[in-house]
């Protein structure tokens, strides 16, 4: 049997004349974490209504545990979990009684639901949560309840759709370990987000832009595939320099970063042969210029520009 | 996806979006960095404020459909629904005769009951034991016994006894036909010409809904001012601007009275459809003048508007705001105001909670208005008490709106 | 200009036992751009909302462009542009009625309405959607079109509450692309964000956690405090080599990546090398290489978690 959780294939999905989703194609190894970005409407959440069975692709195939969606959905449900970027959870319902409820929903027996709860609020650190209505949680624990909902049936794939969004750093940072600690026991994660430091966390990514796939691999890969190069720039006047920066688009991207400024540019060399005449020119004193790694957004950014061009 | 790689000339453009003009934007006032005194304009900028907030409610108001049917056609629905349903008329009242004289003058006299129109013979029976298991069957609402000796006592200038038997089952409507009996009777007995002109003598149909019309208009009324600027407000909470708006140049007055003036028009178009509706359909014509009756109606307009507004500050959904509007409007002007019961004829308890009904005055006002062609000299009072509701309700809002939002 | 742009001392608001702001003091400097980050419930909105005039606080002073910004002139509201948490626009009213309600809102007469909402719509990309409903926009062009209402008075000083919360990566730039060209003119920019990388993008930040400020400083800075602190280990084996960093004294926090487990060490010389030790002990000989510190890292060694 396919060490493949989910398979792809030249899935493709029409929603009248517009193509959402337009052949793509990739594999989910069992016990991976996988980042699935993109922009708005570029048919991510497509794609993972096709993986979940709720749509049907117009053509292509597509596998999760080596069984065929949508077709077999059915067979599916006990093994795959979904949480929506919308929580959904019961606003006065307690943790407790959220995760009864889903339990239910999921057929899970009488007897076996009551000790499937208490695994999870200790799994999932709720415990002290355990009587409070969802309403009342802190957005972390609130997250990760949605989670334990999502994962009460002990499903081997999870779907996640934009899981932190809002979550503050450290909330964020926790739910993450959550997650490799799932990774680590087997299970197969898709996430999709908007955060792309959390990127970092994936084992692999792909990046869809207008229904393609435009770039997959792992971060480091993924980060080699563009040109972009973010470059440091020390001078003052700030305000000034930015005005004459900002006058330039075609050199790069110019933004504010701590008392100097970035410029994320896909041509470092000419940037750095032009800017400094452009800032004299502005009567701006450089102190100077130096290279650094681009993130992983400054990348996505561009990889998403180029392909729309 | 517009390509961002801007030609110069389109970066120019972009900082000249942003720099828009130099240095005074709006209407001619500086925006300084320490404070300018901005008095002689300060009046004509508030009222732009005030003015943006009405005309943007007049949008909302346009997109949103519910609104518009609930504020346009349910006052007619109701109008109509009352005129039509809510008869306390009486017309062709099953009856059934008991003629145990059967003399010409009895005959006569049945005839007077026939030929109004209000009462319709269904069957003659002989024994008034029959009549009364008719009743209790339904088939007829009342029984009219003649006895053996009337057409005698007649002739005799002696007082002739009727017996009447009415299904009392439906108090109001066997009051009012106790009424007409009465009053045919008294007709009969004191000789004059057969031939009843129901109209010029009895006009029951126009007095009930003359009596009616004025009290749909309250309801309605007090309906539509609570509820719609309770819909309104609820509805701004419910999208997080009114943050935008509070830390804005608006004066919570101002916001309010601005957010408020687009139901108060449409309250008074309301106001001119019953008045309307009410005089072709039900041939209800107001004695007073229509201007009048909405001057009058101004402040009921105010001190409902703020009841409604005082209730949006204690709702946070739409749906609890509709209900409560309900619950604080319709109920109490049905029953309590002297609508349809009299407010002399409920228990004393019951009177006391009515003095706290806004809708119980205005109805004074209106009554006044279309039945006597009332002014201002008599029925001063009523508004006072309406003022003094609504000074009431505008500052609680007022005050919960500051301490609230 | 040696005044600031806005200046906070003792700032202090409860709401009921919860202390939301506790004596906050700081200053911006105009045509700054300031950030305000931190975990839940740190009072960065609270804080904001006292900046922007809908909240009133308990106690202290705000003094914002010169004036009072308790008792608040309206020459200061005026001169403040207001982004609130979520999407604050009006659902039903197209992008173009929604810029037309802010210009006359904030008083613009007609003739100077028209040229600004036809400048804020271009620069938006949002000119082809100016008649669709705001709510049938996607979440970045609603979250541009609530930043294009914010600055159609020309604000001297910008308030945004997350403003990008939610939003897709592309739309980001979009947005900050527009922020930024507004900050060259030398405008004052205060924001919130949750998202790191978001809050490195500004002059200084200020750490918030339980209502106090923790720290705040530029990026730089704070990033150099965890300079030499940050390592990352590339290895399979990432539960065993977690593991043995969590137990070492050594290690104050440790973060599993994808491709192997990322870890803070204390402020001590052999810290590094305990620390290893503690990785070869648990078999993993991958060697620990430098890593780019994050601001998270300072958060955790501020004392903030």
């Amino acid at each position: 049997m396919t060490n493949n959780a989910i398979e792809v294939r030249d899935l493709v999905r029409r929603f009248g004349s517009f193509t959402a989703v337009d052949r793509i194609t990739f594999d989910i190894e069992r016990g991976e974490v996988f980042g699935f970005l993109g922009p708005n409407g570029a048919g991510k959440t497509t794609t993972i209504k096709v993986l979940i069975g709720i749509l049907a692709p117009t053509s292509g195939t597509c596998r999760v545990l080596g069984l065929e969606v949508p077709r077999d959905t059915a067979r599916l449900k006990q093994s795959v979990g979904y949480m929506s970027q919308k929580f959904s959870l019961y606003e006065d319902l307690t943790s407790r009684e959220n995760l009864r409820f889903f339990g239910a929903v999921y057929g899970l027996k009488r007897d076996v639901i009551g000790s499937a709860i208490d695994s999870s609020l200790s799994r999932f650190e709720l415990a002290r949560y355990e009587s409070a209505q969802a309403k009342e949680l802190p957005s972390g624990a609130r997250q990760r309840l949605a989670l334990a909902c999502a994962m009460l049936h002990d499903p081997g794939v999870l779907f996640l759709d934009e899981p932190t969004s809002g979550m503050d750093p450290t909330s964020r940072r926790q739910f993450w370990e959550q997650i490799h600690r799932l990774a680590a026991a087997g299970k197969t994660v898709l996430v999709t987000t908007h955060y792309l430091d959390e990127a970092e966390y994936c084992n692999r990514l792909c990046l869809i832009n207008q229904g393609h796939i435009i770039a997959e691999g792992t971060p480091t890969q993924v980060r080699a595939l563009s040109r972009t190069s973010a470059l440091n720039v020390v001078c003052t006047p700030l305000n000034k320099s930015l005005t004459a920066l900002l006058s330039r688009p075609d050199l790069g991207e110019t933004s504010i970063y701590g008392g100097s400024l970035r410029v994320v540019t896909p041509d470092p060399d000419s940037a750095r042969r032009e800017i400094p005449a452009l800032l004299e020119q502005a009567g701006v004193r450089l102190v100077s210029i130096t290279s650094d790694q681009p993130t992983l957004e400054d990348v996505f950014v561009q990889l998403v520009r180029e392909s729309n061009a | 996806m517009p390509d961002k790689r801007k030609t110069p000339d389109a970066t120019r453009q972009t900082q000249d979006a942003l720099r828009l003009t130099p240095e005074t934007p709006a209407s001619g006032v500086a925006l300084p960095a320490s404070g300018v005194g901005r008095r002689a304009s300060g009046a004509r900028l508030s009222a732009r404020s005030l003015s943006a907030v009405t005309n943007k409610e007049f949008i909302h108001i346009r997109r949103d459909p519910g609104t518009l049917i609930i504020s346009l056609i349910i006052p007619v629905f109701l109008l109509l629904l009352f005129g039509y349903a809510l008869s306390l008329d009486v017309r062709e009242v099953p009856f059934c005769l008991v003629d145990q004289s059967r003399t010409a003058d009895s005959r006569e006299f049945i005839q007077s009951f026939t030929a109004s129109g209000y009462f319709r013979l269904v069957t003659s029976v002989d024994r008034e034991t029959d009549a009364r298991a008719l009743i209790d069957a339904g088939r007829c609402r009342m029984s009219l016994v003649i006895p053996p000796d009337f057409a005698r006592n007649l002739a005799a200038g002696r007082q002739a006894d009727v017996g009447l038997v009415i299904d009392g089952s439906n108090s109001m409507t066997a009051s009012v036909i106790l009424a007409y009996t009465e009053a045919l009777i008294a007709r009969r007995s004191g000789a004059m010409a057969l031939g009843i002109r129901p109209r010029v003598l009895f006009n029951p149909t126009r007095r009930s809904t003359d009596f009616l019309v004025p009290g749909i208009l309250a309801i309605i009324t007090m309906f539509m001012t609570i509820l719609l600027p309770s819909l309104a407000v609820v509805r701004e909470k419910e999208r997080g601007t009114i943050e935008i708006l509070r830390a804005g140049p608006i004066r919570p007055a101002a916001f309010i009275v601005g957010k408020l003036l687009p139901y108060g028009l449409i309250c008074v178009l309301d106001l001119l459809m019953v008045v309307i509706v009410g005089a072709l359909v039900f041939g209800v014509r107001m004695q007073g003048s229509f201007l009048l009756l909405v001057v009058m109606s101004l402040p009921f307009l105010v001190a409902a508007l703020a009841l409604g507004l005082l209730i949006s500050t204690f709702v946070e959904s739409m749906q609890v705001a509709m209900y409560l509007s309900f619950m604080v409007s319709v109920l109490p002007t049905i029953l309590l105001s002297g609508f349809v019961f009299p407010i002399a004829s409920m228990p004393k308890l019951v009177q006391l909670v009515s003095v706290f009904v806004p809708a119980r005055y205005f109805l004074l006002v209106v009554r006044g208005i279309y039945l006597k062609g009332a002014g201002l000299d008599s029925l001063w009072q009523p508004l006072l008490v309406i003022l003094l509701f609504g000074a009431a309700f505008l500052g609680a809002a007022v005050e919960r709106l500051r301490r609230t939002l | 200009m040696s005044m600031a742009a806005l200046s906070v001392n003792g700032l202090s608001k409860a709401y009921g036992t919860v202390n939301a702001l506790r004596g906050i003091t700081l200053e911006v400097a105009p045509g700054e751009l300031f950030c305000i980050s931190g975990p839940d419930a740190a009072g960065k909105s609270t804080l904001l909302r006292v900046l922007a005039g809908t909240l009133k606080p308990d106690s202290g002073s705000v003094t914002i462009l010169g004036s009072d910004g308790v008792s608040r002139p309206p020459i200061l509201r005026y001169s403040i542009g207001y982004m609130p948490q979520r999407f604050a626009i009006y659902a039903d009213l197209t992008a173009e009625e929604n810029l037309d309600f802010y210009c006359a809102f904030y008083g613009l007469g007609r003739q100077a309405t028209r040229s600004r909402v036809e400048n804020l719509l271009r620069l938006t990309h949002l000119e082809k959607f100016r008649e669709f409903q705001a709510g049938n926009l996607s979440g970045g062009m609603k979250q541009k079109l609530v930043l294009a209402c914010a600055l159609v008075h020309e604000p001297e000083l910008m308030i945004l509450d997350e403003p990008t919360t939610g939003i897709d990566p592309l739309s980001r730039r979009e947005f900050w692309g527009i922020l930024t060209d507004y900050l060259a003119r030398g405008k004052t920019i205060i924001y919130s964000t949750v998202y790191l990388e978001e809050a490195l993008r500004s002059n200084r930040i200020a750490l918030m956690d339980s209502g106090s400020i923790k720290v705040c400083d530029t990026p730089e800075k704070l990033l150099e405090r965890v300079r030499n602190r940050r390592f990352f280990v590339a290895t399979e084996a990432r539960e065993q080599a977690a593991a043995a960093l969590n137990a070492s004294p050594a290690v104050a926090s440790v973060q599993p990546l994808g491709s192997g487990v990322a870890f803070l060490v204390t402020d001590s010389a052999e810290a590094l090398a305990t620390a290893t030790t503690a990785l070869t002990g648990a078999g993993v000989m991958a060697k620990p290489e430098p890593a780019q510190p994050t601001l998270e890292d300072v958060l955790i060694l501020a004392g903030t978690q």
